[in-house]
């Protein structure tokens, strides 16, 4: 098996030449592009579900209609297996973690705390010029400070189990949907789902 | 809901999502993350000082121009023209107003009814433009 890392880099790039770790690796990818489909899914879903009853029920079914044709579009092709570093996903917990201090001792709108977060993180690139490392945080700060927005009163150990999953999800989504908006939104929205279902496993049990 | 609240609340979106994506678009030194959150910290510190009247909620446009900031987001390349932008914008504008209650209240939904609104602009574009190719491929046949 051989091993090439690049040094000093916002991410790292490993060429295995052992093939069941390709394996894996590229089993991850796919299974995080189902996860994000489904949940997309579910999402419009719901909307329909809960409005079959009334007549503008069928914008969303349109709108359901093409977006399962952007998975045949975006999602079927073949995928540079590349991770994001854990230096800089790390701080998806610093981001989460200022938003909740922000809103559970300061007592600001979530909106505003998530803001502000943002604009701390986005100025750290223009402080901090040419350096690589920093210039790939405020994404990660960004994608944690959605985690906090959330209005489900579980404590910050629900926030900290949201953030892990995120994390995960954030190195793993490295190749994808880059360029479009909302996409660490939805990774943070995969951090709350799941956080959620564990809680709820934990509790039925 | 009458439709000043409607209209306010998309007008919102809209001027977020355009806003964000001249901004960094523009800025080469003004990252996405920036253009997002310093356009969303203005609107909301604004809005925090006047309380919802004559049917203008000021207390959702803030969440309403976060959301919409997300599809400013996108990068040129991606998403080619302001227009698809705009159109996003009202996709997310209708899903906001009809979203399930079911995932009230969870940290990134904004997010994600913006990923789905670009996601269904890119596709229906890329579909507009094939089905174009397509139709004059037949008839020069």
């Amino acid at each position: 098996m051989s091993l090439h890392k690049s040094i000093n880099l916002p991410f790292q790039e490993y060429s295995f030449s052992f093939a069941p770790f390709m394996k894996v690796r590229k089993t991850l990818l796919y299974s995080l592009l189902f996860l994000i489909a489904a949940l997309q899914c579910l999402f419009i879903g719901g909307i329909i579900y809960e409005q079959q009853q009334h007549f503008y029920v069928l914008p969303f079914i349109i709108l359901f209609i093409f977006l399962f044709a952007s998975y045949f579009h975006s999602y079927i092709r073949e995928y540079h297996i590349q991770y994001d570093s854990w230096q800089s996903g790390i701080w998806i917990f610093g981001g989460a973690t200022m938003v909740w201090i922000l809103r559970h001792h300061l007592y600001l709108d979530a909106v505003l705390a998530t803001a502000i977060t943002g604009v701390l993180a986005g100025l750290l690139p223009l402080i901090f010029r040419d350096n690589k490392y920093i210039a790939a945080l405020p994404a990660a700060i960004y994608c944690g400070a959605f985690i906090a927005m959330t209005n489900i009163q579980k404590g910050y150990v629900f926030v900290l189990l949201a953030s892990c999953f995120c994390f995960f999800a954030y190195i793993l989504a490295k190749t994808i949907m880059n360029g479009i908006g909302g996409k660490l939104g939805t990774l943070a929205f995969i951090g709350v789902v799941l956080a959620y279902l564990l809680y709820y496993i934990v509790e039925w049990i | 809901m009458d439709l000043t609240y409607y209209l306010s609340l998309t007008l919102s979106a809209l001027i977020a999502a355009i806003g964000t994506y001249l901004f960094h678009n523009k800025y080469d030194k003004v990252s996405p993350v920036l253009a997002s959150a310093s356009l969303t910290l203005v609107i909301t510190l604004i809005c925090h000082n006047f309380t919802p009247s004559n049917g203008v909620p000021t207390d959702q446009i803030p969440y309403v121009f976060i959301g919409g900031s997300f599809i400013g987001m996108s990068t040129r390349k991606k998403t080619k023209t302001i227009l698809n932008i705009s159109l996003a914008s009202l996709f997310f504008s209708l899903i906001y107003f009809k979203s399930s209650q079911f995932f009230q209240g969870y940290g990134g939904a904004l997010g994600l009814s913006a990923c789905i609104s670009v996601l269904i602009v890119i596709t229906s574009s890329k579909l507009l433009i094939r089905s174009k190719h397509y139709i004059r491929k037949k008839r020069i046949q």
